[in-house]
């Protein structure tokens, strides 16, 4: 009897662990990847494009890909970079940026920046606008960006 | 007669004095850009066209920059108005002018409501290709269209340089568009402080 409770008291327990390891990655996933100065550009309201700026640190021991991002705001998002070339700044797609292990990247004016065309402007109503972060490893997490 | 050649004599000797006195203080002066520049008459966010050397006497702040622009162009006119708004009351005697040269997008009506968001006194200009053309290669701004498949979300590749232009619409400076608005506020009002009396009077003395 003692053997048939103490074998359910562990199957218990390793159910529940089983069913609270996903959540705790995504949490994981998360905490390791601190995104700080999340905001986005409050242009004119004849403007058709926008962009966001924020600051991500990584404080784990694995270097982290970013691979796209997406919110619900318009349907064409980019990552992008600004290249100083000859006296030109010249914007370039870039398909996925790597966050280095215990290392940030700041996203800012002039730099690297998620870049959003044709936004729906219905979003100025809202306080936040929800980005999704999407990684290498198939993980991902929603960040908030305030307009400013 | 010995009394007016002594006088004349003294005269000459201040001049002198003053002139290399003058030329020894210049190096501190910003220094006036030959290279760049000149007059240009567009047509302007006033609703008609407006040329350059209307604001003689003022302090320019210039851009090159387009209204469909996402990133460098919003961060320049909003730190042209932080920079007006450091400058507070002596903001008076600057004007901002902001040249678009997406002649195909950017119409008056257009430039009038993007700048309004900015800051209300800030001038737009536009113009036709040619127009735009001639006066970008006056200021050396450089502009390319950046290849895409969406004929509305074309890019520009451009040049990004904020010009200082002096009350006689010279250029006295380039910055980088994120160039530390401590710096430009500190020039804008050094050109606004002007010349001492001693320097006119140098000047107008050589130039007889």
């Amino acid at each position: 009897m003692k053997r048939l409770i103490q074998y359910h008291l562990t199957l218990l327990l390793l159910i529940q662990l089983h069913m609270s390891l996903p959540h705790a990655m995504a949490q994981n996933n998360k905490t390791q990847l601190a995104i700080t100065n999340a905001w986005i550009r409050k242009v004119p309201t004849i403007s058709t494009h926008t962009a966001a700026y924020f600051q991500i640190k990584n404080t784990s021991n694995k270097n982290r890909i970013l691979v796209n991002i997406s919110s619900p705001i318009a349907a064409k998002i980019e990552i992008h970079t600004i290249e100083k070339k000859n006296g030109l700044s010249i914007m370039q797609h870039i398909d996925s940026i790597l966050i280095p292990s215990h290392s940030k990247v700041t996203f800012k004016p002039g730099g690297y920046h998620i870049m959003v065309f044709n936004f729906d402007q219905q979003w100025f109503d809202q306080k936040t606008v929800p980005f999704t972060f999407q990684f290498d490893d198939g993980s991902s997490f929603v960040e908030h960006f305030i307009w400013q | 007669m010995r009394i007016k050649q002594i006088a004349s004599l003294l005269f000459s000797l201040i001049i002198i004095t003053l002139t290399l006195f003058t030329n020894t203080i210049h190096a501190k002066e910003l220094p006036i850009n030959t290279r760049l520049g000149g007059h240009f008459k567009l047509p302007g966010t006033l609703n008609r066209p407006v040329a350059l050397n209307e604001y003689e006497g003022k302090v320019l702040l210039l851009n090159f920059g387009y209204t469909t622009c996402p990133d460098i162009c919003p961060m320049v006119l909003s730190r042209l108005s932080q920079t007006l708004k450091r400058l507070k009351e002596d903001s008076d005697q600057v004007q901002v002018l902001f040249i678009s040269f997406d002649h195909e997008r950017d119409t008056i009506h257009k430039l009038q409501q993007y700048l309004a968001h900015f800051n209300s006194n800030i001038i737009g200009f536009t113009g036709t290709k040619a127009e735009l053309k001639t006066v970008a290669k006056q200021y050396g701004a450089i502009f390319a269209k950046q290849q895409t498949s969406v004929e509305s979300d074309v890019l520009y590749a451009h040049s990004d340089y904020i010009y200082l232009l002096d009350q006689k619409n010279r250029i006295r400076k380039l910055y980088a568009s994120d160039h530390n608005i401590d710096e430009i506020v500190a020039d804008v009002r050094s050109l606004l402080k002007g010349q001492p009396w001693w320097k006119k009077l140098a000047e107008m003395a050589l130039a007889e």
